[in-house]
């Protein structure tokens, strides 16, 4: 394969590279808490569910989605954290500003991953991408206290396959001039976009790696998988598609929010408040990206997983929590069994349009829909200032009757207030868990 | 059956019947026009369950009989024919065989018996209408008719035989479309009826500027003759909302507007409205009109225009489309906009018995 052509002749006609933090969560947990270090850690107790797990604990076969009792059984001497997503945002933000200092164009795909585009970078640091890109990984890791991996080469999807190659704490640069001695060492199932089905189906005809998949003709892969496919391999050959975005995301298709309870519950009262708090949450994001749905979604799900839901079209659409409350409750009334348990609820918001012009309706009740958006704009105003949910619906006042259980213990640094911080409020700042 | 035809008869047939026939339908059948030739006449049916229509054809029965085909095959082939006679003729099989000229053609059809029967229309109440009067009326009211499914009633046309007047509305709950003319009915004949859009449109389609239209109803269906064409539909059940109460009983300010001027300054206004912001805004002040459309991240668009107007200065923002239905469908010189603020309804009307209420966009 060596003396083969390359794909491309120059090496970085584009330099986009991919960073992945290696077990974010739990790199997080043991940056604050250095005792950790070097033990195996699993976030995820709120859940019963491991949120993500360090690299001691997955060498021992402790992976992410399996439940507690599992991992405890895999791994004596486990230390289970419960997830403290304030702290992983403050890293993930500050992690994402030091790959700004190297280029301004930055996507942030996730809470611990991103792509960054640092085409003619060069010129700025007097280095070569590579050196850049080293850089970067050694500045978050000096700086946070946390590795990370990072892959570089001419296309964002093999930099993500790079940054994937020798995890965790890597780093791989696949040049343009080098990608057909990279690709045959990766599977297709590996190629972001590739589903179990698109690697069934390529299978069938004999491609096994990506190498097999971009030495067939374009035409053929085109047919077979359409347009996605057809990106993908001309991503794979170093041709890139997809551009680094840095905007953030303000178009939605749809909004969903779900949260699952510490322990299941039958009592009525708590799961309605439950589902009427995803509700609020739902609108408030609605509103921050002003947006209005049409249609309203409920959902409930069992503690046996199974799960039952309805959607409702609304008479307009709205971005007033007041508005849909009747519709929500309706569908809660016809979903709810008393005799059932629930581990969690879920509203989804779709048909999703624009809310800065607003045609008035000849048929409603004009002053009140202006007073229930009026409510709506007062709640944003009080909650903006004193921290989100802070006033909130009266259902709310249900939401104290949880039953308690091991799985509620807060983050550590929830239960570490500085003086004048609240449950709601604190400073935007990790705190380090070491005695002085 | 075995029957000879003009082309140009049987293409006015097909066109005329052809518009209820969907391109997907549940049955097979319903994609097929029944043919029914008897020693008097020749007719020619389509339905879609909910609406039927029938339409007399001249020609020459040879054979009488009756047989179903697959209505949009056999106009396609009309319509391409070069010869002015049509031979047809359909076997035992139900496969017809059309002859024209130097073509000919054989399509398969399916047995007339399992077409669905017309409903029988066993009528108490019915109205005549001049056909053109009728059909400028629908033509008035029918872009205002809502096509959101969630609300039904409002998928269709609202007749309202009462007072020695007819009354036609159309709304969607955002803007709505009322029009009124004469007609002479017994005192027991009052009714109230919602007709289906896909009606609507059949109408407009077909009625014609002479002669009259005969409509009777039982309640639940109605039916429209005229000329040699029946139309039957079941009628959309529901309550129609009040519409008298929206319509403002006074507006503080009234403009005159020439209706062909207006309209082009928002036919070009609105190129640059967008399905994300489609709103024009229009501002009023002393013999001046000043039309703006705003996209961000596309552009705008700003029209003056002079107009009779000595009231308060007034903005207000409406969508484009919605203010030039009514405009693209009348035919006076003037219309009159009555206008109170920003936030409340607009109301344009003109010398016919018209009225269209709209209500504004609110822009934050």
């Amino acid at each position: 394969m060596k003396d083969e052509m390359p794909f491309v002749l120059y090496p970085f006609q584009e330099a986009i590279i991919h960073l992945d933090a290696d077990a974010f969560f739990a790199s997080v947990e043991q940056a604050l808490n250095p005792a950790l270090k070097g033990r195996p850690i699993v976030t995820g107790k709120e859940r019963g569910i491991i949120a993500c797990a360090s690299y001691e604990a997955k060498a021992r076969g402790v992976k992410r989605g399996i439940t507690l009792a599992d991992a405890r059984k895999l791994c004596p001497g486990l230390v289970v954290l419960p997830s403290d997503y304030e702290t992983y945002s403050l890293y993930s933000r500050r992690m994402f500003n030091i790959i700004r200092r190297y280029t301004p164009v930055v996507e942030e795909s996730s809470i611990d991953e991103a792509f960054a585009d640092l085409g003619g970078m060069r010129r700025v640091f007097h280095r070569s991408y590579e050196q850049i890109a080293q850089m970067i990984r050694q500045a978050v890791q000096d700086e946070l206290d946390i590795t990370v991996s990072i892959g570089l080469s001419v296309s964002k999807s093999l930099a993500k396959l790079a940054s994937k190659y020798r995890k965790p704490d890597c780093f791989k640069a696949v040049e343009g001039t080098a990608i057909h001695l990279f690709l045959p060492e990766i599977e297709v199932s590996a190629i972001c976009g590739m589903g179990p089905n698109s690697v069934r189906l390529l299978e069938k005809y004999g491609v096994k790696t990506a190498y097999d998949f971009v030495s067939r003709p374009r035409d053929w892969v085109s047919k077979l998988l359409g347009k996605p496919g057809r990106e993908i391999w001309d991503e794979l050959r170093g041709m890139a598609v997809y551009k680094v975005e840095p905007e953030e995301k303000s178009s939605f298709i749809s909004i969903s929010k779900t949260k699952t309870f510490s322990a299941p519950s039958s009592d009525r009262e708590f799961v309605y408040a439950k589902l009427i708090r995803n509700v609020e949450s739902g609108f408030i994001k609605l509103r921050r990206y002003r947006l209005r749905a049409k249609v309203a979604g409920v959902m409930l799900r069992r503690k046996d997983y199974g799960e039952e839901g309805l959607e409702a079209a609304l008479s307009r659409p709205t971005s007033s929590t007041q508005e849909v409350l009747p519709l929500v409750r309706l569908m809660f009334d016809r979903l709810y069994r008393h005799d059932a348990e629930y581990r969690s609820t879920m509203i989804f918001l779709s048909r999703l349009e624009d809310d800065r012009d607003d045609q008035l309706e000849l048929f409603a009740d004009n002053l009140r829909i202006e007073r229930m958006a009026g409510i709506s704009r007062a709640i944003d105003a009080v909650n903006e200032k004193y921290g989100k949910h802070t006033l909130s619906l009266g259902t709310s006042l249900f939401l104290g009757r949880a039953r308690r259980t091991s799985k509620d213990e807060p983050p550590a640094r929830k239960q570490a207030l500085l003086d004048g911080e609240t449950a709601r409020q604190r400073l935007n700042l990790p705190m380090l868990m070491v005695d002085v | 059956m075995k029957l000879k035809f003009e082309r140009s008869a049987i293409l006015n047939a097909l066109q005329t019947v052809q518009g209820i026939v969907t391109a997907r339908t549940t049955l097979p059948i319903l994609s097929n026009a029944l043919i029914h030739a008897d020693k008097k006449s020749i007719t020619i049916t389509t339905t879609d369950l909910e609406v039927s229509v029938r339409c007399g054809i001249t020609g020459t029965v040879l054979k009488a009989g009756a047989a179903t085909v697959p209505v949009r095959k056999l106009a396609s082939i009309i319509k391409e024919l070069s010869a002015d006679e049509v031979e047809m003729e359909v076997d035992e099989k139900n496969v017809a065989t059309i002859q024209s000229g130097s073509s000919l053609f054989k399509i398969i059809g399916l047995g007339s018996d399992e077409f669905p029967a017309l409903p029988t229309f066993d009528s108490k109440l019915g109205y005549v209408l001049a056909q053109s009067t009728f059909k400028r009326m629908l033509k008035n009211v029918a872009y205002g008719a809502s096509t959101d499914e969630t609300r039904y009633v409002l998928n269709g046309v609202f007749l309202s035989f009462k007072g020695d007047k007819l009354t036609m509305v159309a709304t969607d709950g955002r803007r709505l479309a009322l029009v009124e003319e004469e007609v002479e009915f017994p005192k027991e004949a009052e009714v109230d009826l919602i007709i289906p859009t896909k009606v609507v449109t059949e109408l407009v389609h077909s009625l014609g500027d002479e002669g009259q239209v005969k409509i009777q109803t039982t309640g639940s269906q109605v039916a429209f003759e005229f000329r040699d064409i029946i139309i039957i539909s079941k009628l959309i059940e529901g309550t129609y909302p009040n519409f008298r109460q929206v319509i403002p009983a006074q507006s503080d300010e009234r403009v005159v507007l020439e209706r062909e001027l207006l309209l082009t300054a928002l036919r070009r206004a609105a190129l640059l409205a967008s399905d994300k912001s489609n709103s024009v805004r229009l501002e009023f002040s002393k013999n001046k009109l000043k039309i703006t459309a705003i996209t961000p991240e596309v552009g705008e668009a700003h029209e003056t225009a002079a107009v009779k107007y000595d009231g308060k200065d007034i903005a207000v923002a409406f969508n484009p489309e919605y203010l030039m239905d009514p405009l693209r469908q009348l035919t006076t010189d003037e219309v009159y906009l009555e206008i109170t603020d920003e936030l409340s309804p607009g109301v344009l009307k003109c010398e016919i018995p018209f009225l269209y209420v709209l209500m504004p966009m609110r822009i934050t």
